[in-house]
């Protein structure tokens, strides 16, 4: 097992690596420049902007140099848009909160929706199946940046329950909104693919047989049809926590919630380099992370697989 | 215990009367017992023949309440005397977890892949029984032994798709038997298994009614593996039971047409004459019943009532059969 997850990590190296140069490069021959503003500035300032940041170098140095700060000191170089701040600064300071917020969404949309998977497909004809699935079907549909305003308009404006946003450290009145409406969506495709698999797994023989054995029924969907219809929810969740970080952004803009996601947005709309790159290499490696942490379930679930 | 077949006054283990199995679809009512009854006295066995289709299985589900959802059952099926149709799930369950025990098709996929052997033994055993989870697994090591798994009890905790199919289906047996049911259903054991395991199962079902005299119902589609072992047969065809009897009668003196066209279809070696035989034309569709009787359509001696009425069951439990042709005669 841990050569397995030790093989996993050495190619995870190159994966990053490959995945670092290529965003590096595709920036640099997207038109435009961090320093194109409304006023043109004057050349001589240009010039020594791009000296002071090391964009007058060759190509292939900029990358090697940003490698290797990168990789002896894990510095993610200064952001161009935020003057007196680096990269690993605002990422300090945003991730915290997009982890907090996305992790506990992340949590919800599993318990929510593997439950409701299941009672669905437990239930499966009757009049709580079409329940259920008539709401997963609406909120898998419904895109968070339409369920931010209305659970704005609905718990700040006219119930007056919840504040309408801001951070505050991250208590719970503040972080109610957010989690719903950034879960919503998954919960949904989680409820959808737990029934299905439910279902499927419920008519299997191995079903028949515990059945067959006098175990009640509950015992038999716990016992029995829990693991093997949890797999390709399991396969699901990798992308799932990767998709709540990057669907911070219209978290962070309806709900100032101040993290990460807002700079997804502004650093590409700033050119700011070294910021987009830290937050696409911080998502590369979540995904990683993640597909590893799902591989590993896997195994540990199913017998059959070797590793 | 119980070599010679119990035909005597006793009260039977098992007695279905009447039964009618019909499933809901989308396409219309599907009719898959139509009508059947049967006995089992205790310790004795009955092969329940037929081909695929003629509701032997769903007659077996019905019994021990685990028809599919859409499935209703009607008419009569006595436990020791006692209704159990109808009965609601919690007191099935526990019919199913101390009386009747079943064995399936392919043991290869009615072992649950994600749990060891121990777990799957163990849970049936622990969960009804004052039973500690040691007394339980020694158990298990004992039972495993019975069926003949060597080095049973570093075995027991490997996972199902460690074991060979024949394995398996050994272990689905000791699994059945932990619970020392009085009848054990095992609907087509051997169908799944290579030839050469198909006896060593039959060897073991036998075996087991001999050490523990548990009654067992053998469904099959083949005359050939129910000779050697069971006592009476039921011959059973599109949710009918055509003919049934002790199995010397059956096999020596076949009375349905049916049955002779199965036994003809047997191959002989010694009368080799390079052809299998088969019965020319299809099982009826069970969606779509046709009145008389239901073999009409493929039967060589059909006369004018098999097409208008259905032939009503005659004779005794030691042969019985129900054709308008030998009625007649």
């Amino acid at each position: 097992m841990l050569y397995f997850i030790l093989k996993r990590i050495a190619i995870a190296i190159p994966t990053i690596l490959a995945l670092i140069v290529l965003s590096f490069t595709l920036m640099h021959y997207a038109p435009g420049s961090p320093f194109t503003g409304e006023r043109p500035l004057p050349p001589e300032i240009l010039t020594n902007l791009e000296a002071k940041y090391g964009l007058d170098r060759p190509f292939p140095q900029q990358v090697a140099r940003y490698v290797w700060n990168i990789v002896t000191e894990f510095d993610f170089g200064p952001s161009y848009s935020y003057k007196d701040r680096t990269v690993n600064e605002i990422i300090a300071q945003g991730f915290p909160v997009t982890l907090t917020y996305g992790s506990l969404a992340f949590i919800v949309s599993i318990m929510v929706g593997a439950t409701l998977g299941i009672v669905a497909a437990i239930h499966r004809t009757t009049w709580l199946d079409s329940l259920t699935v008539g709401i997963t079907v609406g909120a898998q549909v419904l895109p968070n940046f339409i369920m931010a305003p209305i659970l704005v308009l609905v718990f700040t404006l006219w119930l007056g329950w919840l504040p309408g946003g801001g951070w505050q450290g991250g208590q719970w009145p503040y972080l109610v909104m957010p989690i719903i409406a950034l879960s919503t969506s998954f919960m949904a495709s989680i409820a959808r693919i737990t029934r299905s698999s439910m279902i499927e797994t419920l008519n299997s023989d191995f079903i028949l047989t515990a059945r067959s054995k006098g175990l009640p029924f509950h015992e038999v969907v716990i016992r029995h049809a829990l693991k093997p219809s949890m797999l390709p929810v399991i396969s699901y969740l990798g992308p799932t926590f990767v998709g709540l970080i990057t669907g911070s952004v219209v978290i962070d803009i309806y709900f100032s919630t101040g993290g990460i996601g807002q700079h997804f947005v502004n650093a590409a709309i700033n050119r700011d380099y070294p910021l987009i790159m830290g937050v696409t290499i911080l998502t590369g490696i979540l995904t990683v992370v993640f597909n590893l942490i799902v591989d590993i379930l896997y195994v540990w679930i199913d017998p059959r697989i070797q590793y | 215990m119980h070599s010679t077949p119990r035909t005597g006054t006793e009260e039977p283990l098992l007695s279905i009367c009447d039964l009618r199995v019909t499933f809901g679809t989308p396409e219309g009512q599907v009719v898959a017992v139509d009508g059947a009854s049967l006995d089992i006295h205790p310790g004795e066995v009955l092969a329940v023949v037929g081909e695929s289709g003629s509701g032997k299985s769903q007659t077996a589900l019905a019994v021990t309440g685990l028809l599919a959802r859409n499935g209703t059952s009607e008419g009569s099926i006595l436990w020791k005397g006692g209704e159990i149709l109808g009965l609601p799930e919690h007191q099935l369950a526990r019919l199913r977890s101390e009386e009747i025990a079943m064995v399936f098709q392919n043991p290869m996929t009615c072992l649950n892949p994600y749990l060891r052997i121990s777990t799957q033994m163990i849970e049936g055993m622990t969960m009804n029984r004052k039973m500690t989870r040691t007394q339980a697994r020694s158990a298990c090591i004992d039972m495993l032994e019975t069926v003949q798994i060597a080095d049973a009890a570093n075995r027991i905790d490997r996972y199902p798709h460690e074991f060979s199919g024949g394995m398996l289906q050994r272990i689905m047996i000791a699994m059945s038997l932990l619970r020392r049911p009085r009848l054990l259903i095992a609907d087509e054991p051997t169908t799944a298994l290579d030839v050469t395991v198909q006896m060593q199962i039959v060897q073991l079902l036998k075996h087991i009614r001999r050490k523990y005299g548990t009654a067992i119902m053998l469904i099959t589609h083949d005359l050939g593996l129910v000779a050697s072992i069971s006592d009476r047969i039921s011959i059973m065809y599109s949710g009918q039971i055509m003919e049934s009897g002790l199995a010397e009668n059956v096999f020596s003196n076949p009375r349905h047409p049916y049955t002779r066209a199965l036994l003809d279809a047997i191959p002989r070696i010694d009368q080799n004459d390079g052809e299998l035989r088969d019965i020319a034309g299809e099982p009826p569709d069970p969606a779509s019943r046709t009145s008389g009787c239901p073999f009409h359509l493929r039967c060589g001696y059909r006369i004018a009532s098999c097409i208008e009425n259905r032939p009503d069951t005659l004779g005794s439990r030691e042969h019985a059969h129900a054709c308008h042709l030998s009625n007649e005669t």
